[in-house]
């Protein structure tokens, strides 16, 4: 369940684009994994034949990177991160709310902190026009995963306070439970 | 700067913020008011914690596991597991047991194998007379075996987290995971002698014979990953690569019980599971290395000097503390945060890292079953439709043999060791 289906409001065509865009999102997740998991086996076979897969690590951990950041947004959306709920599942709808508000509302400004001064790093990266050591690929790639992933949390952090704020006034709060995203450890 | 590394994120744990929130928010306040390193080195610092070749093998066991629920290779090792041990008593809660720590080599994700074990074996305990509350506690406590049995997710992180070698921590879980299984069997029977349980039919030769050729491709896969990994053909992770493959592979085409959108399906789930635990990575990485520059390892190896203790009672002070997490924390976040600042002052006092990260292993291992908050347990609860408060009390005679279990590992180092020794 995405954060705009958890407000109980019609459903609108910008409601529809962001279902439809994390849809989208989870298939290319499901796919960059599939993809990693062949070009890991490839590249042991390949490495067992006496074949030498250049550049192939590099890939595999930058695209693992990538994969994280992008899930990070997808999980912040379901509300699905792992948390600690002693204090949350023991409130009314109402404090839950408000403790989801305040927590993410820290969320927005720390990420967005983050994002700047990842996006910094990444900028003085590119000015070095900095490579990878095997493929020589721009670190401007794999870098820029963490402005994505942080950034994208602040701005989705920042809905969900848009809407929290909303259910408090009106009374109808977006938050009976916490996301459908499966929370695992170990 | 003690406030901004302790009492702001304890406050931000409690009021339920996102455990990745939580260390991020300590660590950038930190940051700001306190140190004066370049503030690029924030991102640095978090990219440098996920760019592990290591930590690929977290979300391939994370898929292997899925693909093994899907494709239906977790219900033939059950089958198994159940034709093999016929007639003896609490032939079933021992089944439950053993396929657990089958599923186990499999499967790097505890919760994963308590889902799997408990929709199969259930219902079969209820009818067979466990009843609800031992069933219950039974199935959540088995699952946990898995954090013990490689391949083991929280063993990579500990590995990743305290730079030791990841196959050598999963030689050494071999013993301490069977010593766990074989410790609640025994509880299982004795249980079952005493309520009286029916026995379920004699051993059936032609049946087992039948059962093990059906399971034949489900058994080797254990078998295929970890003598990969042991015997030196792959590294763990790419002995994860080739296990998702073949999981696929069986799953699709032997079995027949998946098609290519379940595979999908497995991947966008393990994907997002993966999202969850490598963030915690990535922001631990960046906490600790704040713990690490403002000194907190050396003020409390100092302490420890201090206090002149042994390691038998910095080990059993140790079990204390990670029992007590294990009950409020995931195991994740636990080994991220706690590594970094345990390990050093566990070899400080003689304790081998192998040896401690067992130790820690098997707690987390616990304290995913212990009340209020493991994660087992609230698996257990979705799978199982049960009340918490029954599982609650359900668990508890298996926590107990669990730590009596706990107490053997860490007194007897070689039961950790032995194997990683005979390499």
């Amino acid at each position: 369940m995405a954060f705009e289906e958890k407000f109980d409001t019609p459903p609108d065509p910008g409601n529809r684009l962001t279902r439809i865009a994390a849809s989208a999102l989870r298939v290319l997740l499901g796919f960059i994994l599939i993809a990693l998991v062949l070009l890991n086996v490839a590249n042991a076979i390949c490495r067992a034949a006496g074949i030498v897969l250049i550049g192939v690590d590099e890939v595999l951990v930058f695209g693992m990177i990538w994969m994280v950041m992008v899930g990070v947004l997808l999980v912040t959306a379901d509300r699905g991160h792992i948390n600690f709920e002693l204090v949350t599942s023991r409130v009314t709808p109402h404090t839950q709310t408000i403790l989801m508000v305040a927590t993410h509302a820290i969320l927005v400004f720390i990420c967005a902190y983050t994002a700047y001064e990842s996006f910094q790093f990444v900028r003085q990266i590119t000015r070095l026009g900095q490579t990878s050591m095997a493929l020589g690929m721009p670190m401007l790639i794999p870098h820029s995963a963490l402005v994505v992933g942080f950034g994208g949390t602040a701005i989705i952090a920042a809905v969900l306070v848009f809407n929290g704020v909303l259910g408090l006034a009106s009374g109808a709060y977006p938050i009976e439970k916490q996301g459908e995203t499966e929370k695992v450890a170990s | 700067m003690i406030w901004t590394l302790t009492a702001l994120p304890l406050a931000l744990l409690l009021i339920g913020m996102p455990v990745f929130g939580v260390l991020l928010t300590g660590a950038v306040v930190t940051f700001i008011l306190f140190l004066t390193v370049p503030s690029l080195a924030l991102h640095q610092i978090m990219f440098g914690g996920l760019e592990n070749y290591a930590l690929l093998a977290v979300p391939f066991f994370i898929f292997a596991g899925e693909l093994m629920g899907t494709g239906g290779i977790a219900n033939k090792l059950i089958a198994w597991v159940l034709a093999l041990i016929g007639r003896m008593p609490g032939s079933l809660g021992v089944a439950t047991v053993g396929a657990s720590t089958l599923i186990g080599a499999i499967s790097g994700a505890s919760v994963a194998t308590v889902a799997a074990v408990g929709k199969s074996l259930y219902p079969g305990l209820l009818r067979d007379g466990y009843g609800q509350r031992f069933s219950s506690g039974l199935v959540s406590s088995s699952g946990a075996i898995d954090i013990l049995i490689p391949p083991s997710i929280a063993m990579i992180l500990y590995g990743a987290a305290g730079e030791q070698s990841i196959p050598k921590l999963f030689v050494a879980g071999v013993l301490p995971g069977l010593l766990m299984a074989a410790m609640m069997s025994g509880f299982v029977v004795l249980w079952a002698l005493r309520l009286k349980i029916p026995r379920s039919g004699s051993f059936d030769l032609k049946y087992f014979i039948r059962t093990t050729i059906s399971a034949g491709p489900a058994l080797f896969m254990p078998v295929f990953i970890l003598a990969g990994i042991y015997f030196g053909f792959a590294s763990p992770t790419e002995a994860g690569g080739f296990a998702c493959v073949y999981a696929m592979l069986v799953g699709r085409y032997v079995y027949r019980e998946m098609s290519w959108k379940d595979v999908l399906d497995a991947a966008i789930r393990s994907a997002m599971l993966t999202a969850q635990i490598l963030i915690i990575v990535a922001t631990a990485s960046l906490f600790s290395w704040i713990l690490t520059v403002s000194g907190v390892p050396q003020m409390l190896a100092a302490g420890l000097q201090a206090m002149k203790l042994e390691a038998w009672n910095f080990l059993l002070i140790i079990n204390v503390i990670l029992l007590m997490v294990g009950c409020v924390l995931d195991p994740t976040s636990a080994i991220l945060v706690l590594t970094p600042l345990l390990l050093p002052l566990a070899k400080m006092v003689g304790i081998d890292p192998i040896h401690f990260g067992i130790v820690m292993s098997v707690n987390i291992a616990i304290g995913m079953f212990l009340p209020p908050f493991g994660l087992n347990i609230m698996v257990a609860r979705s799978v199982l439709g049960v009340p918490l408060e029954t599982i609650y009390r359900g668990v508890l005679p298996f926590a107990i043999v669990q730590i009596i279990s706990l107490l053997i590992i860490t007194y007897w180092p070689d039961v950790s060791l032995i194997l990683t020794r005979a390499l």
